[in-house]
């Protein structure tokens, strides 16, 4: 979803300060979506492993970082 | 920077920061300072703003208008990199409802000072060049402004620029005051 140009983009931002901004708003962008598609996933029925295996971590660490927030 | 600011100026940048609370944001950018500018009645940088026009009301309706409703994530910085955050969250509506960017916002954890964006950093910077500039001593609210349509990129600025105030304009309504009204400092 990221595209190779993004990344060039961000990596080669001369400006510090705007560099670093823009990488921390894309870090609260993708937690966002990733708590959006957990949430949906899990409403479908899918299972933390499966959601670990296409999110490319551990089960442990999906469930620990969504189990709580989603009462489960 | 902040020692020298007049008492004003301090009160502009602290109700811009409420402003940012209020929305639930998590940094300050350049129209929130624009409404830590207009939110004190008092001060003649706001006289002279009201004079060309703009009201705290219509400024945040304007905001709201152009910069989506906020969802707390930094579409300046996100559009630095390619990415239209507006985008995102219509294809995410799309999906999933209205508010579903939303939906996992944390909140705002922040109960001390916020961030301030780079470019409200510049403006920052800027106003007290303009101080400099006008031999002044001191930065005021006044200042901001003009730091604001100096940097002249931020959504302040844009802002300023629809409602045609430009440098000339502004500091003609510093300088001219409406009959019977009293120096407000």
């Amino acid at each position: 979803m990221v595209h190779a140009d993004v990344l060039t983009t961000a990596s080669a931002s001369a400006d510090p300060e705007r560099g670093l901004a823009a990488v921390a708003a894309l870090r609260q962008l993708v937690e966002r979506l990733e708590g959006l598609q957990v949430d949906n996933a899990r409403d479908r029925g899918w299972s933390w492993q499966q959601i670990a295996r296409v999110l490319g971590i551990s089960r442990q660490a999906v469930h620990k970082k969504h189990a709580r927030r989603r009462g489960r | 920077m902040f020692e020298r600011f007049t008492h004003p100026a301090r009160e502009a940048v602290v109700q811009a920061q409420e402003e940012v609370r209020r929305q639930q944001g998590e940094r300050l950018g350049t129209e929130h300072l624009l409404l830590g500018v207009l939110a004190d009645t008092d001060n003649t940088a706001a006289a002279a703003l009201r004079r060309l026009g703009l009201t705290p009301a219509a400024t945040r309706r304007r905001i709201a208008e152009l910069a989506g409703p906020d969802t707390g994530l930094d579409a300046e910085a996100l559009r630095s990199i390619g990415i239209d955050l507006d985008a995102v969250r219509r294809q995410a509506e799309a999906a999933f409802g209205p508010g579903a960017l939303n939906r996992h916002c944390r909140g705002s954890r922040h109960r001390g000072f916020l961030p301030f964006s780079p470019r409200a950093k510049k403006v920052l910077e800027l106003a007290l060049r303009e101080s400099v500039r006008r031999r002044d001593g001191h930065i005021g609210p006044e200042h901001i402004v003009l730091g604001i349509l100096r940097e002249a990129r931020g959504l302040a600025a844009v802002i300023l620029t629809e409602a045609k105030v430009d440098r000339a304009a502004f500091e003609a309504a510093l300088i001219a005051r409406e009959p019977g009204q009293a120096d407000a400092g």
